[in-house]
Parts: structure tokens; C-alpha cells; sequence
């Protein structure tokens, strides 16, 4: 059984560099140890010498307590300093300090030689101490000495096996008298208690040399498991000079490969060179499309992509995916369809279209009839959303359903479909869903076809108010006569032109407005009203953030909204005037507060003025009456 | 056409000089490796518009383009970068980019969008354009166009905008990313009508900043004209 134990820890070796670190380690936890000692076998001297006091020549006694003495200075000469107070008082009267933390390991083996001989003169004073006592000592007392001699052995062995050298010498110092002594005097009682001498003897070598031999295996493990952690990451950080270099460097000769490749075509006339070059093109391509899968790849394996939540309308992803695919389906003479949706979720809109598009790239791929189909539907109870690809495709046997999520697992394919990618869209699916906390599932029938769904949260942030801005683009300011609407080569229409007024009521509309509030859901709701009347809206919750985000916005605000009492002292009066001053003198305002200051706040300001609760008509209302005032008069 | 193109990768390079050259073939290329060589060059030369890599590697690449427009604010610069996400988009437009073409599009894009570049207009894909918190992204995209890799560009008088003469010079210089000071001083007028004509264009083109109006004219496909 020892030996399974010892191969088992023999597993743990570390390497040659920790060896010494561990050697260190072992020493100094021994002094420590023996430190610890001190006290306790001063205490235990001086009981003995007062319970041998009226055997023993009392001259021996004192000799062999003040013995003490000179052994605990030789013991200080190689201990480690037990406290920053002795420390102290140690270099305020100079005396040599032992830094076991910064000193090599030649130093501290110096050192050891101190301490191990006090350590074994220690013992030698209790062996031959306890042998020379038995000479004087009283029956009763002449059964207890050697007990006491062995006691002391053994309760120095769990601390000082730790460092084995001392140990054995200490022991044996210790015991040998003792058993000597007992051997010799010829006595069946004395005999006896030799022999129980010896025999703790060698327990007490056994039990602390397997002591010693767990500690050492200990620092064994913890030396290896650093060294290991040390090389996972190197690893990490070689991974992450691969991407950033694979990123920048690798990419550029390929995409410099498509930009000649493409002035290449636009060159050629000859039809026979125009079939190669598009045959090169085509292989570009298909190398961009396969290294840039490696690097999502890595980048999701690495964890060095950052996810960006936001709210996704579906109905932007699919119409993206229908841009890229409808060609490539018509081309295979597929079907396919898209059932369209208005819901809008909560995710990474690009890790979003990632997934769907590897689904309905695998999908167009294996199927060589009939169609795919994109569709998205509510499920659970109307918190969820899934949006599903099916496909007529060969199917994916139930066995391998779980694998083709594998990297670089293909379905074994006896009809050779040319473009089958490498084998990693499902995997960059699936670790882009893990990532985001989605959830994605598989369904398959051999034959029939597979559906590929994915369940996404919709997003809970719906306006309460919706936006409407898509009447608000230049387009709409056209008013009278002066329409000019180009037709361009694809259909969409420029700039048209303005020259009519927007009707006098809805002076919000495309009005830019300043709200600043330190309530934060006043803030909200007041931008979300003035949103949905067409407004363009930064708020602040102080002066400070007001005048920041004025900052970043080269136009001038149209109308200012602001709270009376802002946080940090200052009033909204202040903030106006501050505007005022340094961006644009006549911005109307508008004062809205609550009721405590209402009167007194009344008879000081001469801006248009309402007391909250505001309801959302009120402020529309005031709102338009302001900004129709500033336009009559500009 | 003078252009100054700042990338580190030598193939890139070529590969888009080749591009520009075949889209207008009286144009200059010069080519820079680095941002001090970039310096450099503007130190001794002119040019009329400037492609700015953002992955160069002696600079922190917003920081440099903004070091560039503060040094030379009335050459238009258009970024070329790998990272295509939002806040680079952003971050680019805010510090006075005239355009973003990420070199992640295909060399279709690439190419229409250079095509619109060379031809005075902006373009920022469309992309970004939907995940904007803005309204811009209500509006009537052209994703339909890109797709098909052309993106129409289509020449505006100030007349169709319903800006003002001064607002429509005051516009071509501010998409250009020229700095109020340095446009004060081109038309001559002071800084604070600057300011005000800014305001008003901005609200014409119902938008709010700068970046915004960029957006929007990219999405149009709007050229201002010199007319």
C-alpha cells in the first residue's frame, strides 16, 4: 500500500526550478516549528527540575536548566525572526537578522547548521539529562523519566519532521541515552520500559518520516499545478497574438487579393480569360468566406467577442439574409421564403444575423429540392420568440443531430455538393447563441428535411409612445409646389425639395430639444413624448451633463426644458443663462417644477412656467406655443 | 486628383491605388507607410484628399486622425480601417472624417465607394446606418443598392436641400471635417456666423451634429455639387 501511495505522489514531481523553492519552503516551516517549541519545553524544564528537586543533586539541576541558555542563542543564530517587535529590538541592538524570505538557499543551509545543533544539543540535554536522573531518582520517579524523555520526542517529531536531517539526529540524541540507560541496568521493569523506549522509537521515526513525506508531496502538487497554470497561460497569450495578428496581418494579402482580382476583371476583354479570372474570383472568395468563418471562430473561442444588446427588429435581419440568399436559392432552383414579422428582440444584432445566416447557408446548401423557409413565431407566453429555418433537405440522421455542431463535422456525403464550407457554421452558431444566453435547437427527419430554431427574448423596452420619425426625413417638409422628385436607376428617390411650411401646430416635429431633469424617469418619459411627436431629444440629469451633451451636438438646441432646482445647488435659471451665454442667446424655455416653490418661483423667472404633474397635452401644448413664437419672430 | 494614402500593408496599398486609378485615371496616388512618413510628405507636398488607415503602426489611430485634421484641417480625410463596429464609425466621424470604408467590403463596395469618394460625396456603409440609436436609421435605406454593388450618387444644388447659398458653402466645408475657424476664414465671415449657418443647415437637414449629416448624405447618396 505504500508503495501505490508513493507511486501516486512520485506523480507529482516538480519541476528542477521549484525544487529549490520547495527546499526553502521545507526548512523554514522546520525553524518556524521549532520556534514554536520554545516556550513549551522551557516550561516542561523547569517542572522537572522542580519535581526532581529533592532527588537529583540540585547542582545539576541548575546546571542543566541554565544549559538553556547558551542552546536558544545558538538556535536565534539560524532561526528566522519571530516578530517585526523583535525585529526591532534585534537591529536596535544589531544583531544579525535571518531574512529566510530573500536569502538563497546556500544561506539558509548556513542557517539550518545553527539551529539543527541547538536542535541536538536540545535533545542531547534531555537524553543524557534523563539518563544521568535515573541514577538519583526515586522509584516512581524512575518509571516517569523515561516516559518523559519520550514524550518530549514525540512531541518534537510532528513539528520537526518536517525537515528531516534535524529530525533523525534530534530523535535519536534523544532516545539513545534513555534506552542505553535502561538497557543496562539489568532490572525486568527497566527492561520493559527499554523495550517500550525502543519501540516508540521507531514509531516515532516511521510516523515522521511519513509526516515529512506528505508535506513534501503537498508542495510537490502546488509547485506542478503553477507550473501548469504558468503554461495555460502563455498559451492564452500566444492565442491572443495569433487572432490579433491573424486579424490585422493574414487578412490583408486575401483582401488585397480580391481588389486585384477585381481590377483584373474590370480589365480584361477576351471571354476565355474572363471565364478564368471568374473562376479566381470565385476561389477568392470562397477562401475569404472560409478564413474569416476561422477567425469568428477563434474569436468566440477566445472570448474576445464583445456582445452589443440592443433591440433588433427582426424584420432589418431577415430583409439582410433575404438580400444575401434569394440569389443564391434562385440560382439552385430553390425556394425561398420568408414569413415576415414586426417583432422586435433583445440581442446582438450581428452575432443575431451570424446565426440565422449559418442556418440558412447550411440550409440552401443540402437541399437539392423544394425550398428553405425563414419564419419567426411567439411562443411561451409572449415573452419569447423563435425564429425557425426549415428546410427539404436531406435531413441529419438522429444520431448525428447532436455532432453536426462539432468543428469541422461535415455530414458524409456521397453526392458531393461542391461548396460544403468547412464545417464550423453550426459550431460559430452555436457558441454565438451560448454567448448571448439564447437557446437553439435542432429538429431532423432522414429524407424529409430539418428545421434549425433559435429562441430570442423580445426586447421589453418597447416605447410606451412609438416613434414616428420616418415621417420626419426631408422628405416630408415638402409642402406648395416646388416637389422635386428624380427617379434614380434603381428606384430610390433623392432629395426632394422643400419650400412650404410645416403646418404651425407641430412645430416638434424635427424640433431639437434639451430636457434636464434629476429625476430620471421624468427625463424618460418627457423624451419618449417628445420622440414620438418627431423631436430630436438629449437630456442631462444636471447642468454639468446638459452642457456635455450640448457639446457633442453642432446644432443648437431649439427649446429648453429644464427643472427649477437641479442637483449640485445650481437652478435651471442658471443653466439658461449659461446656454444663453455661450451657445445661442434666444432658445425658448421652458420651466417645469414641482409645488412646493411654485408661487415664489413664479414671480422671479419670466419664462413660460408649468407646475408638475405635467400632463403630456400640457407640455405639447406649451412646447408648440413656444417654439411657434420663436419661429414667427426669427 | 492628388491622394495621399496612408496604409501599412504594401499589397493593400497597391491593390487600392489600382482601384482609384481605374476609376479616374488622372489621378495621383502617393503612397505612405507610416503616420511620421505621413507627416512628412504633407510637410513638403499638397494633396486633395487623404485615405487614413487607422491600424498604422506608430500611432493610436483616432488619435493621429485627430493629431491630421488639427494640422491640416482643410485636406478631407477619409478613413480606411479592418474594425468596422459602431464606435470606431463614430468616433471617426466626431473627430472630422469626411467618410468610413471598412476594408472588410467586398471589392465591389470598395469600389463604388471610392468611386463616390473621388467624386466629392461621403459614404459610410449602411450597415452601421441600422444600428444607429438616431432616427437616421428610419430612414429609407439603400442597402438594396449596395447589394447589387452600386451605390447611386447623385449630385444636390442647394436649391434642392432648401439651404441657402452661404449655408450650402457653409455645408460642403463642414462635411469636408474643416474645423469653424477654418472655415470662418475660407468664406470669411466670422466664427460665430459659422456657428449660427451650422445650426441652421443642421436643422434644415433635420439632423442634430455633424456625424449625423454625414450619415445622412451617405445614405442618400447625395453629392454637393460645385456648382
Amino acid at each position: 500500500m505504500l508503495a501505490s501511495i508513493r507511486k501516486r505522489f512520485n506523480r507529482f514531481r516538480a519541476s528542477p526550478e521549484y525544487a529549490s523553492e520547495i527546499s526553502k519552503i521545507t526548512i523554514q516551516s522546520a525553524a518556524v516549528q521549532g520556534r514554536l517549541g520554545i516556550v513549551p519545553e522551557l516550561a516542561v524544564s523547569m517542572l522537572c527540575v522542580a519535581w526532581l528537586w529533592d532527588s537529583v543533586p540540585k547542582s545539576a539541576l541548575v546546571i542543566w536548566i541554565t544549559l538553556y541558555l547558551p542552546l536558544l542563542y545558538l538556535f536565534f543564530l539560524g532561526a528566522p525572526i519571530p516578530s517585526s517587535r523583535i525585529q526591532r529590538w534585534m537591529s536596535h541592538y544589531n544583531w544579525r537578522q535571518n531574512d529566510y524570505h530573500n536569502a538563497s538557499l546556500q544561506q539558509i543551509r548556513k542557517w539550518t547548521r545553527y539551529f539543527t545543533l541547538a536542535l541536538t544539543l536540545g535533545a542531547l540535554r534531555w537524553g543524557l539529562g534523563g539518563a544521568f536522573a535515573l541514577a538519583f531518582a526515586t522509584p516512581v520517579q524512575q518509571l516517569l523519566i523515561p516516559f518523559v524523555v519520550v514524550g518530549v520526542g514525540l512531541a518534537s517529531a510532528s513539528t520537526l519532521s518536517l525537515y528531516l536531517p534535524a529530525f533523525y539526529l534530534y530523535e535519536t540524541v534523544n532516545f539513545a541515552p534513555i534506552i542505553v540507560r535502561l538497557g543496562m541496568s539489568g532490572d525486568a521493569t527497566q527492561w520493559t520500559l527499554c523495550g517500550m523506549a525502543i519501540v516508540a522509537f521507531g514509531a516515532v521515526l516511521i510516523a515522521g518520516r511519513r509526516y515529512a513525506t506528505l508535506y513534501q508531496n503537498n508542495l510537490h502538487t502546488l509547485a506542478a499545478l503553477k507550473h501548469e497554470r504558468d503554461k495555460a497561460e502563455l498559451a492564452t497569450q500566444a492565442k491572443s497574438r495569433f487572432l490579433a495578428m491573424a486579424s490585422h496581418d493574414l487578412r490583408q494579402p486575401i483582401y488585397a487579393l480580391g481588389l486585384f482580382v477585381d481590377a483584373l476583371k474590370r480589365q480584361i476583354r477576351a471571354p476565355e480569360v474572363v471565364q478564368l479570372v471568374d473562376r479566381i474570383e470565385t476561389s477568392v472568395h470562397f477562401m475569404e468566406t472560409m478564413f474569416n468563418d476561422l477567425l469568428d471562430l477563434s474569436k468566440l473561442s477566445a472570448g474576445a467577442i464583445e456582445v452589443d444588446r440592443r433591440s433588433v427588429p427582426l424584420v432589418d435581419v431577415f430583409k439582410e439574409i433575404e438580400l444575401q440568399f434569394a440569389s443564391t436559392a434562385r440560382a439552385r432552383d430553390l425556394d425561398f421564403r420568408i414569413r415576415w414579422t414586426d417583432v422586435t428582440v433583445e440581442s446582438d444584432p450581428k452575432l443575431l444575423r451570424q446565426i440565422i445566416r449559418n442556418f440558412v447557408s447550411n440550409g440552401i446548401r443540402y437541399t437539392t429540392k423544394g425550398g428553405v423557409l425563414l419564419a419567426a413565431r411567439k411562443i411561451g407566453n409572449g415573452k419569447m420568440v423563435r425564429v425557425e429555418v426549415w428546410d427539404t433537405g436531406r435531413g441529419i440522421p438522429q444520431d448525428k443531430q447532436q455532432e453536426v455542431f462539432s468543428e469541422f463535422f461535415r455530414l458524409n456525403d456521397k453526392n458531393h455538393i461542391d461548396d460544403r464550407g468547412l464545417g464550423i457554421g453550426l459550431t460559430i452558431a452555436q457558441r454565438a447563441t451560448a454567448l448571448l444566453g439564447h437557446s437553439l435547437t435542432v429538429q431532423s427527419k432522414l429524407g424529409i428535411g430539418s428545421c434549425f430554431s433559435l429562441n430570442v427574448p423580445i426586447a421589453n423596452e418597447v416605447s410606451v409612445f412609438p416613434t414616428i420619425v420616418a415621417n420626419t426625413g426631408i422628405s416630408d417638409r415638402i409642402k406648395g409646389p416646388f416637389v422635386l422628385n428624380v427617379p434614380m436607376a434603381n428606384g430610390i428617390n433623392a432629395f426632394p425639395t422643400i419650400a412650404g411650411s410645416a403646418g404651425t401646430s407641430d412645430r416638434l416635429k424635427g424640433a431639437f430639444v434639451l430636457v434636464v431633469d434629476d429625476d430620471k424617469t421624468v427625463v424618460e418619459g418627457t423624451r419618449l413624448l417628445l420622440q414620438s411627436r418627431g423631436s430630436h431629444v438629449i437630456c442631462g440629469s444636471n447642468a454639468n451633463e446638459a452642457m456635455a451633451k450640448l457639446a457633442e451636438h453642432e446644432r443648437f438646441v431649439d427649446l429648453i426644458i429644464t427643472d427649477y432646482d437641479l442637483a449640485g445647488g445650481t437652478t435651471g435659471l442658471d443653466l439658461v443663462a449659461r446656454i444663453h451665454r455661450e451657445v445661442c442667446e434666444d432658445i425658448p424655455v421652458l420651466i417645469v417644477t414641482g409645488t412646493s416653490k411654485a408661487s415664489e418661483v413664479r414671480e422671479k423667472i419670466d419664462y413660460q412656467f408649468l407646475q408638475k404633474p405635467v400632463s403630456a397635452s400640457r407640455l405639447v401644448e406649451a412646447a408648440n406655443a413656444l417654439l411657434n413664437k420663436h419661429c414667427i419672430s426669427s | 486628383m492628388r491622394i495621399l494614402l496612408v496604409d501599412d500593408h504594401e499589397v493593400v496599398s497597391e491593390g487600392i491605388a489600382l482601384l482609384l486609378k481605374q476609376i479616374d485615371s488622372c489621378v495621383s496616388v502617393f503612397c505612405a507607410k507610416n503616420y511620421s512618413k505621413c507627416l512628412a510628405w504633407l510637410a513638403r507636398e499638397q494633396c486633395d484628399l487623404i485615405l487614413f488607415d487607422l491600424g498604422l503602426p506608430d500611432c493610436v489611430g483616432i488619435e493621429a486622425l485627430k493629431e491630421l485634421k488639427a494640422l491640416h484641417g482643410m485636406i478631407p480625410v477619409v478613413v480606411l480601417s479592418g474594425q468596422d463596429n459602431l464606435e470606431t464609425i463614430h468616433a471617426a466621424l466626431s473627430c472630422g472624417a469626411m467618410g468610413f470604408v471598412p476594408k472588410t467590403s467586398s471589392s465591389a463596395i470598395m469600389f463604388s465607394a471610392l468611386q463616390r469618394v473621388l467624386a466629392g460625396g461621403v459614404y459610410v456603409p449602411s450597415e452601421t446606418m441600422q444600428t444607429l440609436p438616431s432616427k437616421i436609421s428610419e430612414y429609407p435605406n439603400t442597402a438594396k443598392s449596395e447589394h447589387q454593388g452600386t451605390i447611386a450618387c447623385l449630385p444636390v444644388a442647394a436649391t434642392e436641400l432648401g439651404l441657402t447659398d452661404r449655408q450650402f458653402d457653409v455645408l460642403k466645408l463642414l462635411i469636408k471635417g474643416l474645423p469653424n475657424k477654418l472655415i470662418s476664414r475660407q468664406l470669411d465671415i466670422s466664427e460665430a456666423t459659422v456657428k449660427a449657418h451650422v445650426s441652421g443647415v443642421l436643422r434644415v437637414l433635420n439632423v442634430t451634429s455633424r456625424t449625423q449629416a454625414v450619415f445622412l448624405l451617405s445614405q442618400k447618396g447625395v453629392l454637393l455639387s460645385e456648382a
